[in-house]
């Protein structure tokens, strides 16, 4: 791995919401857009079914489409990897908005800017943990640090996750136990080739 | 799939200086190859190039920080356009000037006309963005082609002296051709149940469809059957269709879409289920 990003171990994550709250209260946006959020892929598409939840934010690409398209350097990768955006510099233009392949960048319309997850920088920087993963219950979220290596275990895309734009994003995920499950996310993942 | 909304001032620009610059180029096609000077199409041009350049401030969040948008320049398509959009305009209305109050120089119109279709190529661009899934291939080009199909229809359906109507033709089934490429690959995308439930989506083929017919088809059976300046009205219908579909079609490959697609496959194969 590159730079700094996220492992989201999706056999531990109950998708309660923690890291959404979390990120709301220490970047100050409890009533702006979240930053981040807990998408539910329910495999029965029943209320009782079997589902897992991807909590995503930022991904920290190694190659940031945010960062390629912005007119006005409001985007920079830091040494660490680490993708921020300067609000001062923004223009609020929204370009990020559609070329960002995740839909990360949010556009606040009281500020007039574009806003997303800067990976908690200020903590990192101090040596703590990002907000997000520090509130996770289940251990489900971690943060992998520059130049430390995911879990031998960790793969870059599971169904439902993808790289449509080539950006390499640096979010890994610890995908569900069992011979079932893993034989279900290979099946799945070849029909989405298709 | 991501919906871009509140992007109405962007649809007004890139309608506007499509427009504009259409009729610039257009122009100065006429002028090269029939020695056809139209001077008011050249001041419409103007008039529609900045007016599209002031709705476009419109669009943006912070209006005043506008001029940080060249710094990207030579890497950023945004940035690209928005260095060839103030030149092109120059361009334009140094041509125009010159064919309303001095001697046409076709020199001048010639340079126009190529600054004026790097721009539109130039707006393109701005949208061809990995992972957009409707705005790939032929519809970098659609600007281009749509532009000058209604410069030329405008100029032909205003002239008094006949005008170049071969060549009007011409620049329209060169549209015709590209928008038709734009239709097949758009046709071709699998569209997930959640985004068809769009209204966008939903009515893609009439959208498209009016967008041909307004641009394409009807302005021909016009010109050569009632040529009178309601076809170029038709046309700029058929411009501002053509942009509105633009957005409305936007269709990117986001995690939710993803995960749209995904249970509609588990759906649709009950033995893929976890049991």
């Amino acid at each position: 791995m590159s730079g700094a990003g996220f492992l989201l171990d999706l056999h531990r994550c109950v998708g309660c919401g923690a890291c959404v709250l979390a990120c709301r209260i220490e970047n100050g946006r409890v009533l702006a857009t979240a930053w981040r959020r807990v998408l539910p892929l329910n495999l029965r598409r029943q209320p009782a079914g079997p589902t897992y939840f991807l909590s995503v934010a930022c991904h920290h690409c190694d190659e940031p489409a945010c960062l390629r398209g912005c007119p006005s350097h409001a985007y920079e990768k830091r040494p660490d990897g680490v993708v921020v955006h300067h609000e001062e510099r923004c223009l609020g233009c929204r370009y990020c908005e559609m070329t960002c392949p995740f839909g990360t960048p949010r556009f606040d319309e009281d500020k007039g800017v574009v806003s997303k997850c800067h990976l908690c920088a200020r903590r990192l920087d101090a040596g703590l943990a990002p907000a997000c993963v520090v509130a996770c219950p289940t251990d489900a979220l971690r943060c992998v640090p520059a130049a430390a290596a995911p879990p031998a275990d960790a793969v870059r895309f599971v169904p439902g996750f993808i790289d449509p734009a080539g950006c390499r994003p640096a979010l890994h995920f610890v995908t569900p136990a069992g011979t079932r499950r893993v034989e279900l996310f290979r099946h799945l993942g070849e029909a989405l080739r298709r | 799939m991501s919906r871009h909304t509140g992007h109405g001032p962007l649809v007004a620009f890139t309608s506007l200086a499509i427009a504009g610059a259409g009729l610039i180029v257009a122009s100065a096609c006429f002028e090269v190859v029939h020695h056809h000077i139209c001077p008011s199409a050249l001041v419409a041009g103007v008039l529609l190039q900045a007016t599209g350049l002031t709705v476009s401030l419109g669009h943006l969040g912070q209006k005043r920080r506008a001029a940080l948008a060249l710094r990207g320049a030579g890497r950023s398509a945004l940035s690209n356009e928005v260095l060839l959009a103030p030149l092109a305009l120059a361009c334009a209305a140094l041509t125009a000037g010159i064919g309303v109050w001095g001697r046409p120089m076709p020199a001048v119109t010639v340079i126009a006309g190529v600054v004026n279709a790097a721009f539109l190529v130039s707006i393109g661009l701005v949208y061809r963005v990995r992972g957009q899934q409707t705005w790939q291939g032929f519809s970098a080009f659609t600007p281009l082609a749509g532009g000058c199909a209604f410069g030329g229809i405008a100029i032909q359906a205003g002239s008094v002296t006949g005008g170049v109507l071969n060549m009007v033709m011409l620049l329209i089934v060169l549209d015709a051709a590209v928008f038709v490429q734009r239709w097949r690959e758009v046709a071709a995308i699998r569209i997930p149940a959640a985004s068809l439930a769009d209204s966008g989506m939903a009515y893609r083929d009439q959208l498209l469809g009016a967008r041909f017919v307004l641009l394409d088809v009807l302005p021909v059976f016009l010109l050569l059957a009632w040529p009178t300046p309601l076809v170029a009205a038709v046309a700029a219908a058929g411009l501002v269709v053509d942009r509105t579909g633009f957005c409305a079609l936007a269709l990117q490959r986001t995690t939710e879409h993803e995960l749209a697609e995904v249970e509609e496959i588990l759906a649709s194969a009950p033995n893929l289920h976890e049991s």
